[in-house]
Formats: structure tokens, C-alpha cells, sequence
């Protein structure tokens, strides 16, 4: 985006007022940086309680044989690691960047509907330590995978009504987040901001919002449904009271193979802002680069019985499903060529931003590949529920999505502070993270090639090598994002001061270098006009 | 502005948009909801 501002800010014009005082500044506040560092403070909190659960596993995984938990605790730990990464860690950390850079890269002064974005955050950590606490409820935690397939997620105990209170209310912030979003970016853009004007980071957050908005109640049905089957005698999903289970499966992979685009969209966006800027070019075809956002977003509607091959179709139905979800990657392949189109003849530098976006350009390729080798019906039936799967979706969302976030981090932590973090620091986490999240997950592509089924925790001795490996970078990539929160830390309580633009030529591409940094506590109280 | 730490708000044609479009996408949202529980109902009503 070439787009310049021709006013001041409101800073200029106004005291600007800091926040309230104490802990009542963090309930109360409506203020979109304080909601969404609250976000961002939270997902990462989440990040690591859900990577807690995943080093359980792998520990447990290390050696085959039953060494640490009972195979019971086992599956509540794949279950609940998969809701609080998906739910509480990625959706919320990327929330916490629109919060945070919507406003400013629109020259909007707040989110339109400001207490409704506090309550929605509230609501999120009322969701989560609901979710939490039903762990320790009788009969253990929810443990039927984080798909909650009946007939097996009605015999959880007491912590199935907690489980699906948690989702409820998650369902709900995240919906009321995407209508904050919409209405802010349809109705508060600076003048002169046309659509096709916006960053790319808006416009993928725009489109996931859009997605939020239509799938979200989809899951919150589907888990109705569930609760009245367990609790009031309905047969929804129970084939002996003219039911369906399969049902229940198509209504969830509805909305769960958008969901996969609610994670990755914003990650897509993240990305876009960072390679231009570290290419010093704007970005390569970026019309194309909308359009290719918004057709990944409708094909996503008309995929997701690929996660259903194996559950038996016909044959018409299993042609239909393998050869839209192949379609996917033509816009996809659209994104991966632009990226790189913009990096071509750019005068590249490597700052930590850079790096996790190219190891995101390269890995989530790869995680892609994998996707598109399972989008091919007869070959599914033999990857399907192995460890090849698990590789394949790790791939997509940890050096994908969770990647993109550090990155987008990385780029917007010295505007957040006014500090530039230490460098060395963030590089070494950069590359312990980029070697081990690979010494993590690819060798679970040969396993599940080899057979290992996923969500089991106990093995045959064949898998065994492959397994301590892969256990060996859980371990060293989780000690890895301490150095995450030692950056953070450090940079949040000093360092080198920055400029507005913080980065060299950063300025052409947003409104957000054009404040000072850190981003005064109000911004663009008197809109920018945009040329 | 009575609370100084609340920065300028909308005009007046925005805040009609806005509350405009924020009913909207929660009725589209209500809507699925209640559209897909309504789907379950007939499907298992055969």
C-alpha cells in the first residue's frame, strides 16, 4: 500500500490521557491495545499450557510401552491440547494482532464496538477456565479427540456440559470479534481508504471474520445437539433412535475445515506485510492476492468430507470433495508465487520478522504438499488416522500459523514498546525453533507412512526410533519459546529506543509507521485522509 | 467527552451503520445456528 496521510493526529490535538491505574485498567478498559495485548497475553499463556499437554504426550511417547499416564489421561491430554492450541492459543493470538493493528492500519481511533471487544475477551477467559477446570471433574476430561465424534464423546463423564459450556462461550467471543472486526473495517476506514487500498493484514483478517461469522454457530448447533442427546433424550447422532452419528461428522467438518482457514487466513496476512518490508518492494500482484484470500474462503465450504473418505460416499461424492479441495491449491499457489515474486530482485534483509516468514513460506509449503497428497481419495484411505495426518496439520499450524504469529510479533513488538528487542535473542529463538519444530514433526510423516496410528499412547517397537526423535525436538522446541517470553520480557521492560518507522522504508507500507512508537494510548482521533 | 481517557468516537451516520451492521451479522449468525439444530430435527425425524 503507497498510501500517505496528510493530517495529524489527535495526539497532537488532545492530551493524551494514559489508561486507569491497576488491575481496574484491565477489566474495564475498552481501549482496542490494552484488549488486545490481553489477547496476545492470554494466547501465549494458552500456547503454553497446551504445550504442556503435548509435552505429556511425548514423553509418554518417548519409549513405546505405558511409562508416565494411564491411557485414559492420555486421550484427555490429545483433546484438550487440541481445543486450548486451536481455540485458546492461535484464534485468540491473532485476534490479539487485529485488535491490536486493525485500528491502526485503518486509521480508525478504536474497534467500533469497544466494550463489546472487552466483554469478548472476558468471555474467552471464562471459556477456558471452564474448559481447564473440567479436568478435574469425575470420570476425567473430555477425551474423544477434539472433534467430539458421538457415540464416544457421550460416555465423558461429568465434564461433557462443562466442555460444551467452554465451547459456547469461546463460540460466542469469537463471533462477537468477528462482527467487532467487520464493523470496524466496513464503517471506520480513513477516508480515501478504499477496499482495495486496505494492507493485506486487514483484508485476511476482513475475510476470517466473514468465515468466523458463518461457521462458528455451525459448531455451537452441532455441540447442542450433542448435549441433548446426553442430557434431554434426543437421538440427533444415536442410530437406535433413527439418528445419524455421520451426521454429526459432516455438521463438524463444516465448520472445521474453515476453521483451519481462521487460523492460517491471518497468518497469509501476517506474512504479507512482512516480506514487502523486508524486500523493500511493495507486494507483488496484490489484487490477485485478495481474490486468491477470498476463493480460499469459499473453497473451504466445499471440501470438508475429505476428512471423510474413509467414512464411506459414493463415488460422485468422493470425486467432488478430492477435486475441490485439489482446487485449493490454485489460489494457494497464487499466494506462494506472489511472495516470492516480491522477494525477486528485492533488496532482501534477514531481521527476525524475515526469518519467520520465509521459514513459514517454506514449512507451510510443505504442510500443504502433505495436504494435497491426502485431498487424493484412494491414497487417504491409507493415510487416514495415522501419524501422517498429524504431521500434515502440524505442519499447517505450527510452522504455519503459530510462525506467522511470531513473526507478526516480531515485526510489531518494537511499535508496541518503543524498544527494539534484542536481536540476538530473538534469532536464536528463531533458529532452536526452525530446527527443532522440524526434528518434531517430520519424522512423524515416516511413521504414519510406516503405519502408527494417531492418538495412541502406546506403540509397536518398530516405531520406536523415529518416535524418540521426534519426542527429542517436542523437548528442545518447547524450551525454545522460553526464549520467546525472555524477549518479550526484556523488550517490554527496556531497550534501544525506535523510530515511527522502525524499520528501514516500513513507512510506505502502513499507517500503523506512521505513529510515533511506542503507539500513544489513543491514535488517529482525527482520521487520516488517504491518497 | 466526559471520561478523558475515551478517545473521539464515531459520528453519528457511523454509529447508525454500525449498530445497523452488528444486527445484521448477529441475526446471520442466530440464524445459522438455529437453521443447522432445525436441520438435525428433521433429518432425525426422517
Amino acid at each position: 500500500m503507497s498510501a500517505t496521510h496528510t493530517q495529524g493526529h489527535a495526539h497532537d490535538h488532545h492530551d493524551d490521557h494514559g489508561p486507569a491505574k491497576g488491575l481496574k485498567r484491565w477489566l474495564t478498559t475498552t481501549n482496542h491495545k490494552d484488549i488486545g495485548t490481553m489477547y496476545l497475553v492470554f494466547s501465549l499463556l494458552m500456547f503454553f499450557v497446551g504445550g504442556g499437554m503435548a509435552l505429556v504426550i511425548r514423553a509418554e511417547l518417548f519409549v513405546p510401552g505405558m511409562q508416565l499416564v494411564d491411557p485414559g489421561f492420555f486421550n484427555t491430554m490429545t483433546t484438550v491440547h487440541a481445543l486450548i492450541m486451536v481455540f485458546g492459543a492461535v484464534m485468540p493470538a491473532t485476534v490479539g494482532l487485529a485488535n491490536w493493528m486493525i485500528p491502526l492500519q485503518i486509521g480508525a481511533p478504536d474497534m467500533a464496538l469497544p466494550r463489546m471487544n472487552n466483554f469478548s475477551f472476558w468471555l474467552l477467559v471464562a471459556a477456558f477456565s471452564l474448559l481447564i477446570l473440567s479436568l478435574f471433574m469425575p470420570g476425567g476430561g473430555p477425551a474423544a479427540g477434539w472433534t467430539l465424534y458421538p457415540p464416544l464423546v457421550l460416555q465423558t463423564g461429568d465434564a461433557l456440559p462443562l466442555a460444551i459450556f467452554a465451547i459456547h462461550l469461546a463460540g460466542a467471543s469469537s463471533i462477537m470479534g468477528a462482527i467487532n472486526i467487520i464493523v470496524t473495517i466496513m464503517n471506520l476506514r480513513a477516508p480515501g481508504m478504499t477496499l482495495l487500498k486496505m494492507p493485506l493484514f486487514v483484508w485476511t483478517w476482513l475475510i476470517t471474520a466473514y468465515l468466523l461469522i458463518a461457521v462458528m454457530p455451525v459448531f455451537a448447533g452441532a455441540v447442542t445437539m450433542l448435549l441433548t442427546d446426553h442430557f434431554f433424550g434426543t437421538t440427533f447422532f444415536a442410530a437406535a433412535g433413527g439418528g445419524d452419528p455421520v451426521l454429526y461428522q459432516h455438521i463438524f467438518w463444516f465448520f472445521g475445515h474453515p476453521e483451519v482457514y481462521i487460523m492460517i487466513l491471518p497468518a497469509f496476512g501476517i506474512v504479507s506485510e512482512i516480506i514487502p518490508t523486508f524486500s523493500r518492494k511493495p507486494l507483488f500482484g496484490y489484487d490477485a492476492m485478495v481474490y486468491a484470500t477470498a476463493s480460499i474462503a469459499f473453497l473451504s465450504f466445499i471440501v470438508w468430507a475429505h476428512h471423510m473418505f474413509t467414512v464411506g460416499m459414493p463415488l460422485a461424492g468422493q470425486m467432488f470433495f478430492m477435486l475441490s479441495t485439489m482446487l485449493i491449491a490454485v489460489p494457494t499457489g497464487v499466494k506462494v508465487f506472489n511472495w516470492t515474486a516480491t522477494m525477486w530482485r528485492g533488496s532482501l534483509s534477514f531481521e527476525t520478522p524475515m526469518l519467520f516468514a520465509l521459514a513459514f513460506l517454506f514449512l507451510f509449503t510443505i504442510g500443504g504438499f502433505s495436504g494435497l497428497m491426502m485431498a487424493i481419495a484412494p491414497v487417504d484411505f491409507q493415510y487416514h488416522d495415522t501419524y501422517f495426518i498429524v504431521a500434515h496439520f502440524h505442519y499447517v499450524l505450527v510452522p504455519g500459523a503459530v510462525f506467522a504469529i511470531m513473526a507478526g510479533v516480531y515485526y510489531w513488538l518494537p511499535k508496541w514498546t518503543g524498544h527494539m528487542y534484542d536481536t540476538k535473542l530473538a534469532n536464536l529463538h528463531f533458529w532452536s525453533s526452525a530446527i527443532f519444530v522440524n526434528v518434531l514433526f517430520f519424522p512423524q510423516h515416516f511413521l504414519g507412512l510406516a503405519g502408527m496410528p494417531r492418538r495412541i499412547p502406546d506403540y509397536s517397537t518398530q516405531f520406536a526410533d523415529w518416535n524418540m526423535v521426534s519426542s527429542i525436538g517436542a523437548f528442545g522446541f518447547g524450551l525454545s519459546q522460553l526464549l520467546f517470553v525472555l524477549v518479550i520480557w526484556k523488550c517490554a521492560r527496556g531497550g534501544a529506543k525506535v523510530s515511527s518507522e522502525v524499520w528501514d522504508g516500513a513507512r510506505v507500507h502502513g499507517l500503523e509507521w506512521s505513529v510515533p512508537s511506542p503507539a500513544p494510548y489513543h491514535t488517529f482521533d482525527v482520521a487520516p485522509v488517504i491518497k | 467527552m466526559s471520561d478523558p481517557r475515551v478517545s473521539a468516537g464515531p459520528t453519528d451516520e457511523q454509529r447508525r451503520r454500525i449498530r445497523r451492521t452488528t444486527l445484521v451479522l448477529a441475526l446471520v449468525a442466530l440464524g445459522i445456528y438455529v437453521a443447522f439444530i432445525a436441520s438435525g430435527v428433521m433429518q432425525a425425524r426422517g
